[in-house]
């Protein structure tokens, strides 16, 4: 591929490009002005006008890695315990699951179930305090998904595909939506242990989209984003200097080829990765919070103070303008309970419950949380079947997620399971649908946001999404 | 394609008349007046409009004549011809030649993908100025003669095939053989080998030659797709194999984007679901041998002989650690196999000759996965939980086997290749799994062509060889003009269709028609040879344009994108060039013909470098090399800020800019004109401008300056008038007062004059031992190296000694690991060194008890080996509790060398420093239990060194006994001069001359 070069007319191929096919497409593209240079900055730069009203700016995904137990959280199922120790009855389809346990006795789920909230939300009691946000929470109880291995599953809830290439959705929406903030990245990763996401950095990759659109990696600490600061020993002083002389380089080499676009953007994007050194730090630096926020977000206490900080981190981002951002809570797939899951999920539940709920309270009572759609979920959930006695196996076939605020309505369930929570029976929503519910939600339509990727016109939903009107509410 | 003739006389019945167009909507009527084209049954209307018929890339290549021109003055080539006749038709003008630096740049970089050293810029500049056409032939053929040419064009080719060497789900598993691949796409592109053959070799190698290895290994073509090592639902797996198989053979041969048409007819382009499946019946039988090695019948034989004589000896030895290990295996294999779909497990049970094809690719899935399951079996583990009386018996075992394969011939290598399950081809079912239609192989609906003629093979179905065969035909449209465009896209940075791998509807027309169908009937007319083609490209006035010429009003309305080529467009350097030009810049580059790939931090090329999927090389991802997901036929150019951090701030380019520095500079303290003109012209490729020099030298003045100024800067810690020491409320304030720390802390810091302390002697014996210690850890190493808080060792992994510390930002086990060195005897008496990492995450800037627990203890366990137990606690937060980590090693003795300084902040050799404060540290003789270590009590057990640090200055705070060591060299970048001609190095090669062929 040439450089980009001056052009700010669009060629046919970058009208569909950006445009993709059909004829709503000739809106979007008009409004969006991609095809402009816009290379120097995080994200494709200028924000882009929406298709529809939107409900929300921004998302915060809550990432459960590994698969949490829908069954043991937010799908109650009576039968289950009733035939706790007995085959899968002949009634149901028999799955292929990730470790063969589809002839696994039942295993009951041992949990405490109460309702709450105006709305009456069945919410076990692995997750006390979220009693109070019951009233916020659509709990979308079947959704569907492909992967039954973690990579599978990881890769698929974010781009789409089982298996590696494609986009995250992140970049889908940073490619759609553009940036707010030019001197931060618009899609941002945030992991609470120093396990590697599975599949690595290609979670948040741009796939055949421009690494414009990738996630970021955040990190705590002074150095948040990799390479922010000049190995030891460089000061400001030489650093600045240094990069003013790459600059004027640059500019030499500039005289009499100010048509070619690409040579300014990498001059822009010296001068802002100079300026980021100040950003970012600033972006993550929570010593001016107060005591009692870091409170509700549950930072007070050793179990819950990791993913609390990360979750204040996000209100943050959100604050700055950050569009997408995700939060993996079990980076390494630690939410993966193939035995003992009592133990596994009662720690793990512990150290997200407060900080959740005290996300979504700080997002309403700062007016953050209409414009902002909170996603919970793993990439599956978990089977009725036992495994190894005290654990259960990988269930994409049905298993529960829930959005809050960003114009979902809360209180509501979605969607149903079979009597055992193994397959989704009624409504089913499949990950293609989640992300093309999720575009509109964004003021998106996911059939109009188009890029062409080797002659096919490639969307967000790999072509086979539907919005679903129960989530939308309409 | 077996009779093309008949063939194409059909097709030209089809499309070729108008009326004929319309009778052939007419359903019927066609076929009573033509017969039926292959591919579609009589009962059903054509499924093609006369658009379908009339798309330019099924149409014949034609055999165009060379348009006259008379700008004669202009026109090097016939491809001249084609080209001024339409920059003409659009008013416009084309651009003037290219200089001499500008060409001699390009084309380097163009056919090796590296710049050209000083003296081939000279050399060529010279010959040049005295006979240009002579002095530009005889570079072309020395760059096309070199091996260098095969590296360059061979990525071009791996990124097509969407080469990779790792399986791309969550264990990411390397691929020991792919490699070979690599180096078979740098021989065929060096040799020139047709690419009819090519295409063969890649498409049905197996099929072609099974006993010739360069020939079977282009069927790993069809093996680069990623693999899922535990995937249990087997049949879905495969499905998505083929799948990508499909996708992969039809974008990189035929240009078509076929994954659309897996699903339904292709929404676009005319081509049909049945289309899909008839081409994936092509492969269908297909599947991936793992036992296989890659060598002739004769080098089989010969290791076959060599090893059975090897055998022979080791057999007693063998059969009884087989005996030991097959129950386990056995119960490993039968646990995989239990979690695959009962009637997977079927096909897996029957008897090998009772399975179909299908139940034997099926096996074949549960069996790769058994095979993978067992390969990481720990025996000694097993045995140790359930056969615990067998153990000391299998080791001894593993130890005398060990010996006996001192003498056992070396492994062939392994065959990654592609091959049938048998001859028995396996249906291709529309609709995957839940379709019945069985689809036969047959080629396109719509070009018509007759179909295949299969010859099963002694063990393969032949389908892929006739599929090959309809793709290496010459009179394929679609094949040969993929190619010839191919060749032209990687010249000009835009093919004549810009969209390589997609001559659909939806990518664009070709810009000259004409031209592409000439340019491919010399593709073929010179024996499908790539070789021709360049030289015909390399040499057009078209190729010889600047790319420094401004679009005019004219060209800015009529061709913006400037594809009737009106000057050279400007492209950046791709993710290997860049990487490659920095390493030849810094004279580091390494030169070698193939082998096994190697790490990031090597000096070979970058096509050379390790290619994880998911976990790319960092520079190289950064600058858009694809992941090897999918066929890549173009390359992305984006600027991001993170990529310019990684440019300025990440070690790596730093690295090369100090080497070219000292390639500049040497160990002189002056730079005069000469050698800064040097460093430009090998960083640009060309003498630099006035302009250039003098922003150089004032940068270098004034980057001096500021360096003597701010290296000559005291410390702001040095309040005691003391850099080592600083005030324990400084940084440990925190602290409980029940760790009674000193008044100080000392602080190191490398590069200053307290980097190191040695210790005054503490007598370790036995095998154990335990360090305690409350410290600041300030900052980690930009690259691997340790962070050491205290060691006992040379820094030779062939030397006793042991080393705490924590890991650097680039570690192998990530940064701020807290980890035991250990370099001992193992329990056979072998040395050996080994990192035991803890795990935990040391905190920076922040105060931290510490404590590794050391055992290397033969009576521990006979086997020989013992464990650390580690201990960490952040002091800042009073919630943090102690976290503990045990963690088990092989080393079983001879960890203390006597002769060996302890030392406080660093090894006995250079590097590997401490930076930041240590305010109490103790060491003791015992494994000291939970409860005796000073986090837990106040009481002291006997026999250790205990220090804290209080006094005036560095001298009288350190203990008696103990000196501060002079630091090991003076940092090269801490050198005002050499520092600021570094960052002018740094400079060159972030800069956009460099970065950019414009």
């Amino acid at each position: 591929m040439p450089c980009h070069n001056y052009d700010p007319n669009f060629s046919r191929r970058d009208f569909l490009r950006s445009a993709g096919c059909g004829f709503g497409a000739l809106a979007f593209s008009a409004l969006t002005g991609e095809g402009l240079a816009h290379a120097a900055r995080f994200g494709t730069g200028t924000a882009k006008i929406p298709h529809y009203r939107a409900r929300a700016k921004n998302i915060i995904w809550l990432f459960m890695e590994g698969g949490p137990s829908h069954l043991d959280l937010f799908d109650p199922k009576p039968l289950l315990n009733k035939l706790a120790g007995q085959k899968l009855p002949d009634s149901f389809e028999t799955p292929v699951t990730a470790m063969g346990e589809a002839s696994s006795p039942l295993l009951e789920s041992r949990r405490q179930w109460a309702q709450h909230g105006e709305g009456g939300l069945w919410i076990s009691d692995w997750l006390p305090n979220h009693s109070k946000i019951a009233d916020e929470l659509c709990v979308i109880r079947s959704c569907v998904s492909d992967g039954i291995n973690h990579a599978g599953g990881v890769c698929q809830m974010n781009t789409g595909s089982v298996f590696g290439g494609r986009p995250s959705l992140g970049s889908w929406v940073d490619y759609g939506l553009g940036s707010m903030n030019d001197d931060l990245p618009g899609f941002v990763v945030i992991k609470d242990t120093e396990s590697m996401v599975v599949n690595g950095p290609r979670s948040w990759g741009s796939g055949f989209m421009p690494s414009t659109h990738q996630g970021v990696l955040l990190e705590s600490g002074p150095q948040p984003i990799a390479n922010l600061h000049a190995p030891t020993g460089y000061s400001v002083e030489r650093q600045s200097q240094k990069i003013n002389f790459i600059n004027q380089l640059n500019y030499e080499h500039q005289k009499g080829r100010d048509s070619n676009t690409d040579l300014d953007a990498r001059i822009r994007s010296y001068e802002m990765a100079y300026r980021m050194q100040a950003e970012a730090p600033e972006a993550v630096d929570i010593s001016n919070e107060t005591e009692e926020t870091k409170r509700l977000y549950g930072m007070d206490r050793k179990e819950t103070e990791v993913y609390g900080r990360n979750c204040m981190l996000a209100r943050r981002l959100v604050e700055r303008g950050v569009r997408f951002i995700q939060l993996y809570h079990g980076a390494g797939s630690k939410w993966d309970s193939h035995d003992e899951i009592e133990k596994n999920h009662s720690k793990l539940c512990e150290a997200v419950d407060q900080p959740i709920v005290g996300l979504i309270s700080d997002l309403k009572r700062r007016g953050l949380l209409e414009d902002t759609l909170v996603v919970w979920g793993g990439e599956f959930g978990r089977t009725p079947m036992s495994e190894k006695g005290d654990g259960r196996d990988h269930n994409p076939t049905g298993f529960t997620m829930w959005m809050a605020g960003g114009g979902v309505q809360g209180g509501t369930t979605v969607g149903t399971t079979d009597e055992l929570g193994l397959y989704a029976v009624e409504d089913p929503i499949h990950v293609h649908d989640l992300h093309a519910t999720i575009f509109a939600l964004l003021g998106l339509d996911h059939k109009k946001v188009v890029y062409m990727h080797k002659g096919r016109p490639e969307r967000v939903d790999a072509n086979e999404g539907k919005v679903s009107q129960s989530i939308m509410g309409t | 394609m077996s009779t093309p003739v008949t063939t194409k006389a059909s097709r030209d019945l089809i499309r070729g008349k108008k009326a004929a167009n319309w009778l052939v909507r007419v359903g019927l009527l066609s076929v009573v007046l033509f017969g039926v084209p292959a591919g579609f049954a009589n009962t059903e209307a054509d499924p093609f409009t006369k658009e379908d018929y009339n798309w330019w890339a099924i149409q014949p290549v034609k055999d165009v004549g060379v348009p006259a021109v008379d700008n004669a003055s202009w026109v090097k080539t016939p491809i001249d011809h084609f080209v001024i006749q339409k920059l003409r038709e659009a008013e416009l003008q084309p651009a003037s030649p290219a200089d001499s630096y500008e060409l001699v740049r390009r084309v380097y970089f163009d056919l090796h993908g590296l710049p050209p050293s000083l003296d081939q810029v000279d050399a060529f500049v010279e010959a040049a100025s005295v006979n240009f056409e002579s002095a530009y032939t005889s570079l072309l053929e020395e760059l096309l003669a070199s091996p260098r040419y095969g590296e360059r064009w061979a990525q071009h080719w791996l990124d097509v095939a969407r080469y990779a060497e790792t399986d791309g789900y969550r264990a990411d598993q390397y691929r020991a053989g792919a490699y070979l691949y690599r180096d078979y796409v740098i021989q065929s592109f060096n040799e020139d080998k047709p690419y009819d053959q090519f295409i063969r070799e890649q498409l049905a190698g197996d099929e072609m030659d099974a006993d010739d290895p360069d020939v079977v290994i282009g069927t790993a073509f069809l093996r680069h797709g990623v693999y899922e090592y535990n995937q249990r639902d087997a049949r879905f797996q495969w499905e998505l194999i083929l799948n990508e198989m499909t996708n992969v053979t039809g974008e990189t041969f035929l240009g078509l984007g076929f994954g659309c048409a897996q699903c339904h007819d292709h929404k676009f382009d005319p081509i049909l679901q049945k289309d899909y499946y008839a081409l994936q019946s092509f492969l269908t039988t297909s599947y991936w041998p793992d036992g296989k090695k890659l060598t002739t019948p004769k080098q089989e034989e010969d290791y076959t002989a060599t090893l059975a004589t090897w055998t022979e000896t080791a057999k007693p030895v063998l059969d009884e650690i087989e005996a030991i290990k097959r129950p386990h295996a056995d119960a490993m294999g039968g646990f995989v196999i239990k979690q695959f779909p009962p009637d997977i497990q079927e096909m897996y049970k029957k008897p090998f000759e009772e399975r179909t094809s299908f139940e034997k690719q099926m096996a074949e899935m549960i069996e790769k996965q058994v095979i993978e399951r067992i390969g990481r079996l720990d025996y000694s583990a097993q045995l140790k939980s359930k056969e615990p009386e067998k153990l000391a018996r299998y080791e001894e075992l593993l130890r005398l086997l060990a010996e006996l394969e001192k003498e056992k011939p070396e492994d062939l290598p392994k065959a990654f290749i592609t091959t049938d399950i048998s001859k028995e081809a396996v249906a291709s079912l529309l609709g995957g799994r839940l379709g019945s239609e069985e689809v036969s192989p047959a080629f396109l609906t719509i070009l018509g062509d007759p179909k295949p003629v299969i010859k099963p093979t002694a063990t393969t179905t032949g389908r892929r060889t006739a599929l090959a065969d309809w793709i290496a035909n010459p009179k394929n449209p679609l094949s040969t003009r993929v190619m010839a465009n191919r060749l032209w896209h990687y010249h000009f940075g835009t093919g004549l269709v810009p969209t390589p791998n997609d001559f659909g509807t939806l990518g664009e027309d070709p810009s000259h028609p004409e031209l592409l169908d000439w340019l491919t009937n010399q593709f073929i007319d010179n024996g499908w040879k790539m070789k021709p083609i360049h030289r015909l490209i390399m040499t057009s006035a078209t190729y010889l344009q600047t790319a420094q010429k401004e679009p005019d009003l004219r060209s800015q309305t009529v061709d913006p994108e400037n594809r009737l080529l009106w000057r050279f467009s400007p492209t950046r350097l791709s993710a290997e060039q860049a990487r490659d030009a920095m390493l030849v810049a810094s004279g580091e580059m390494t030169q070698r013909m193939g082998g096994l790939s190697q790490d990031a931090d090597t000096s070979v090329r970058s096509i050379y470098i390790k290619k994880l999927r998911n976990k790319p090389e960092k520079f190289l991802h950064s600058f858009d090399a694809p992941l090897g997901f999918d066929s890549a036929p173009d390359r992305l150019q984006t600027t991001t800020s993170l990529q310019s951090l990684m440019l300025v701030n990440s070690e790596w380019p730093l690295q090369r800019a100090a080497m070219f520095a000292k390639r500049i500079v040497g160990d002189s303290q002056a730079i005069v004109d000469d050698q800064i003109e040097t460093a430009f012209k090998i960083a640009y490729n060309r003498p630099p401008t006035s302009a250039e020099v003098k922003l150089a030298k004032d940068f270098i003045d004034n980057q001096q300056a500021q360096l003597e100024d701010q290296f000559s800067v005291v410390s702001p810690i040095s309040e005691f008038n003391d850099s080592a020491l600083f005030s324990i409320d400084e940084g440990f304030s925190a602290v409980d007062q029940s760790f009674s720390l000193g008044d100080m802390a000392l602080r190191l810091e490398p590069g200053s004059p307290h980097e190191r302390l040695k210790l005054p002697e503490v007598e370790l014996t036995g095998s154990s031992f335990s360090v305690e210690a409350v410290v600041i850890l300030n900052g980690l190493h930009a690259d691997a190296s340790v962070n050491t808080l205290i060691s006992q060792w040379s820094g030779d992994p062939s030397e006793s000694g042991w080393s705490i510390g924590i890991t650097s930002a680039q570690s192998k086990y990530d940064s701020r690991n807290f980890i035991v060195q250990l370099i001992g005897e193992d329990g056979v008496g072998n040395m050996d060194y080994q990192v035991v990492a803890s795990g935990l995450r040391v905190p920076l800037d922040t105060p931290v008890y510490l404590a590794a627990v050391v055992t290397a203890n033969k009576q521990l366990n006979e086997s020989g080996g013992g464990e650390v137990v580690f201990y960490m606690k952040n002091l800042s937060d009073s919630y943090s509790v102690l976290e503990t980590v045990s963690v088990s090693h092989p080393i079983a003795a001879r960890i203390f060398s006597p002769n060996t300084k302890m030392i406080l902040g660093g090894r006995d050799s250079v590097g590997h420093l401490w930076n930041g404060q240590i305010a109490r540290i103790s060491i003791s003789d015992d494994p000291l239990p939970r409860s005796s270590l000073f986090v837990e009590t106040a009481i002291s057990p006997e026999d250790r060194a205990n220090w804290r640090f209080s006094g005036a200055n560095a001298q009288t705070a350190i203990p008696d006994g103990a000196s501060w060591l002079l630091p090991t060299r003076l940092e090269k970048a801490q050198d005002p001069f050499f520092g600021a001609v570094t960052d002018f190095c740094h400079a060159l090669i972030t800069s956009n001359a460099f970065l950019y062929l414009h």
